[in-house]
């Protein structure tokens, strides 16, 4: 065989045969006419592909006369240079049986002229049902079966048993070269046949599948009741060594998948797009929504704050970062300060491919500037002096986020002689919102603001202790602090009940473990041998790995502030993805928190 | 090499011995941190194929993933800008959003990032997303053109995450369902179709500066592997005891499309089976005695 001629290539049977033929390097030469058929060249004859679609398209029109003259020339030039000839043909009626579709007179014409041309040469691909997924026919088929009850269309006979378009090009590629094929016929078919009130069902399935965007669970297709195949494609499939690969399940949700791409290009339906937190889209697309916003950020220096701080710089916000090492805030400052130009070219280029990707006009702006103010914020005269000193730089704070955090083994306390995890995780927050509750209602008036306080989820084991807040009886320091965090909740829901109608928000976030230095302090010293010492620090680097990441824990916060879920969230405990209730531990009442409220004012030196 | 170019490459000083062809290749020994090497590895370079990035996690830190990923890329990146014409980066599919619904497949090159996934493949993909916003950039700056190529799970020497996954199926450790539900639809690219893309994009015009999807065509789910495997160990039977397990659970939609790439001319020519025979042979299954073949594979 030196080359192979495709007898038309408009067709998709036609132009993916040729394309099969190129990507396997085998030489294609155009059919133009009989004229200069090289010797030993072979030929596929795809001619009536397009009448055998299924039967979704029984108006198509058979054959021009000239076309069967051609296709006979064709077969004849090719037979006489000692070439195959591969035909793709419909069933053959019954001995006796007249042929009732244009289709079937057609091909009973064309395997007349195989057979008196080149009967020793010819392979004939018998196939019925064939499907092409990008075939408008079979999709507007396909569309009246999934609308339509019970089924009044197609599929036209009780069960289907179909090819596609694809695997049919790999069958007459291999007649081609398959040895000891000569002169035989071979039916070409997917072994799985299925009802047709199954197809229906399955189609029905699929369509409502590929439009919700929101499916996590594993997806099977139901067992439909068994049907027996009634025709068989073994004898292909060992001759021509190819099995086909899509069944007819496949081919209909392939199809059913180009109808909805189809209808979302068109705006017959609005587009399908991955879910994805808000904070990330607008990450990804370059969106500025916190643009000309103020946020401040406590413990900026730390990881989920330092992760958070960036992130609102990225959304548009100016941030003031406060931690209590000055050296580490310059240092941050100075590489937020050089890192500005590469956050705006991220920004200008995320933009450009938002556009695009998905049209409209470019968005003009640049990420945020940062400013760092140093402050302990468990020293309550730090704390009085930090929170003038922000509402002398920012009139109006749009975002406050309390992520500032530290844990210790040993008890320690606060100038003010406050236990120091206490201070910081529960008296510093409620206090900072308080004094800064001016800047608050400011942004609240025109426009909205919020606060997020972030939690460990072990808070909900450790509710506050009112009678031992400093923690004087015992000290745990997981304890200690997750106790402190419930006393937050239980302010959070306090604080959002004395800012109600100022327009800022409150809430807690539950956060999973987040793989920061935070919890070092309080690992165990290794004991024991090298081994016992490695199995033990292996464990607790497994232990870390299944912590969540800083980035991803500073996401949850920021999305708080983005996504229209947590519009109404305003007091309450947000944990995973949801609004897990009011802010109140569990076991906690009214009055429980007014009391609690009423310790913190005075601790805090602050009016109830 | 097939293609007439001198070739020099970069290696930890370790794997050295791993390499092929070592006669005829120049190895400069060394890693991303050390500036030095990295100097002397690009000295007079016009392409750069950064294929160093590593993943999968479990044996992995995610301080590891960042130190080699991030950081390491970065200061491949600083040392490269203004001396090479191309930098092509072989990230991961890793970086795209979660895209576990058909409704959003395929996949196609444009689609959006997100590190997600469990603790470990979060890290991952953040570590990813910064290695290639590293290389955005220098691009931007006009210091490069970049070509990102984002592969699917790779196929072929060196492939432990199949490797483990056929030898769980062999010796009936693999708890299919959990594997299913972890691993969903699959995709793999086979290492000689992703190197194939890397020189093509690294030649192509119209491969500057874009990001491109690499994916073999085949979507597959652990029980159609489990099907293969059984086709291939048993060759001419019939009667595939799960060929039916395979299909209810394969929807036969593509969960990635290579567009970007098919329309530069390429197109994948290792098929899924070819991945799964060439695993078999790598894991010499024929002779290993250590490869106890469960019952169900071998009274079939």
């Amino acid at each position: 065989m030196t080359s192979v001629l495709v007898s038309e290539t408009r067709s998709r049977l036609g132009a993916a045969v040729r394309d099969l033929l190129v990507a396997r390097a085998i030489p294609v030469a155009e059919a133009g006419n009989a004229v200069g058929v090289p010797p030993g060249a072979a030929l596929i004859v795809t001619d009536l592909a397009p009448a055998l679609m299924a039967g979704v398209a029984p108006s198509r029109a058979g054959l021009p006369e000239d076309r069967h003259a051609r296709i006979a020339d064709l077969i004849a030039a090719v037979a006489a240079q000692g070439g195959r000839v591969v035909l793709v043909s419909g069933l053959m009626p019954l001995p006796g049986v007249p042929p009732v579709t244009q289709a079937e007179r057609d091909a009973r014409r064309i395997e007349a002229a195989l057979a008196e041309r080149a009967a020793a040469q010819a392979v004939i691909l018998r196939v019925s049902d064939v499907m092409d997924p990008a075939d408008p026919d079979l999709r507007a088929a396909i569309r009246a079966l999934i609308d339509a009850s019970p089924v009044v269309g197609w599929p036209l006979t009780d069960q289907l048993q179909a090819i596609g378009l694809a695997d049919l090009a790999a069958a007459a590629v291999a007649a081609v070269q398959a040895r000891g094929v000569q002169g035989k016929w071979f039916d070409i078919v997917h072994p799985e046949a299925a009802s047709r009130v199954a197809v229906q069902a399955e189609a029905q399935r699929i369509a409502r599948l590929l439009v919700d965007p929101d499916v996590t669970e594993v997806q099977c297709r139901p067992a439909y009741p068994p049907v027996t195949a009634r025709r068989d494609g073994t004898a292909a499939a060992e001759a021509l060594h190819v099995r086909p690969r899509d069944s007819l399940f496949v081919l209909l949700a392939q199809a059913i998948q180009g109808m909805i791409a189809q209808a979302a290009q068109q705006g017959t339906i609005p587009p399908i797009r991955p879910p994805m937190p808000a904070v990330h889209r607008a990450l990804e697309t370059g969106a500025l929504p916190l643009a000309g916003m103020t946020a401040v950020v406590t413990g900026a220096t730390g990881q989920i704050g330092g992760a958070a701080v960036r992130m609102l710089l990225r959304l548009g916000a100016d941030v003031v970062g406060v931690a209590r090492g000055a050296e580490a805030g310059a240092r941050m400052a100075a590489a937020l300060a050089e890192e500005h130009d590469f956050l705006a070219r991220q920004r200008r280029r995320l933009d450009a491919e938002r556009v695009r990707r998905d049209g409209g006009a470019p968005v003009a702006g640049d990420p945020g500037r940062f400013r760092f103010v140093p402050a302990d914020l468990a020293d309550r005269a730090a704390l009085t002096d930090l929170a003038a000193r922000l509402t002398a730089m920012a009139p109006r704070i749009d975002i406050l986020i309390h992520a500032a955090g530290a844990i210790t083994r040993e008890r320690q306390e606060t100038p003010q002689g406050v236990e120091a995890t206490l201070a910081l995780h529960l008296l510093a927050p409620v206090a900072l919102t308080r004094l800064l509750a001016g800047p608050l209602a400011a942004a609240g008036r025109a426009g909205g603001a919020w606060v997020v306080s972030p939690v460990t989820q072990a808070q909900a084991e450790h509710p506050y202790d009112p009678a031992d807040l400093q923690s004087r009886a015992a000290y745990l320091p997981a304890e200690v602090l997750a106790r402190a965090q419930s006393g937050l909740v239980a302010m959070t829901g306090a604080l959002a009940e004395a800012m109600t109608g100022s327009g800022v928000r409150i809430a807690a976030v539950a956060l999973p473990a987040v793989r920061t230095p935070f919890l070092l302090p309080l690992d165990e010293p290794l004991t024991g041998g090298v081994t016992a010492q490695q199995v033990a620090q292996t464990q607790r680097e497994q232990r870390r790995m299944q912590m969540d990441t800083p980035a991803h824990a500073a996401s949850r916060l920021i999305e708080v502030m983005l996504a229209a879920e947590f519009a109404e969230a305003h007091g309450c405990l947000i944990q995973g993805d949801a609004i897990a209730g009011p802010a109140l531990p569990p076991g906690d009442d009214r009055a429980r928190a007014g009391a609690l409220w009423s310790a913190c004012a005075a601790l805090s030196g602050l009016p109830e | 090499m097939t293609t007439d170019h001198d070739v020099r490459v970069l290696a930890l000083p370790d794997s050295i011995h791993r390499m092929n062809f070592r006669d005829r290749i120049e190895i400069v020994p060394g890693h991303l941190h050390d500036r030095q090497s990295l100097d002397e590895a690009l000295e007079g370079v016009e392409i750069v194929f950064h294929a160093a990035l590593i993943s999968p996690p479990p044996a992995l830190t995610p301080e590891r993933m960042t130190e080699v990923n991030a950081r390491g890329t970065a200061a491949l990146v600083a040392a490269a800008a203004g001396r090479v014409r191309r930098f092509v980066l072989v990230s991961s599919n890793n970086v795209f959003s979660p895209h576990r619904s058909p409704a959003v497949w395929p996949l196609r090159d444009e689609a959006l990032r997100m590190a997600h996934g469990n603790p470990q493949q979060t890290a991952l993909g953040e570590s990813l997303i910064a290695a290639e916003d590293a290389v955005f950039d220098a691009a931007d700056r006009g210091l490069f053109e970049h070509c990102t190529l984002r592969p699917t799970v790779i196929a072929g020497r060196a492939g432990g995450f199949i490797d483990n996954l056929v030898t769980g199926i062999l010796r009936g450790t693999a708890n299919l369902d959990l594997q299913r539900r972890m691993w969903d639809v699959m995709q793999w690219t086979h290492g000689s179709d992703l190197a194939r893309a890397a020189l093509l994009v690294a030649g192509h015009d119209q491969a500057a500066n874009r990001c491109f999807t690499v994916a073999g065509d085949q979507p597959v789910t652990i029980y159609d592997i489990q099907a293969m495997l059984w086709d291939l160990m048993n060759i001419g039977r019939p009667g595939n005891p799960y060929a039916e397990t395979a299909s209810l659970n394969n929807l036969g939609l593509p969960k990635f499309e290579a567009a970007g790439l098919k329309a530069l001319g390429w197109a994948p020519q290792m098929t899924m089976r070819d991945c799964l025979a060439e695993c078999l042979g790598r894991l010499e299954f024929h002779s290993s005695a250590s490869l106890r073949l469960p019952p169900h594979m071998v009274d079939s």
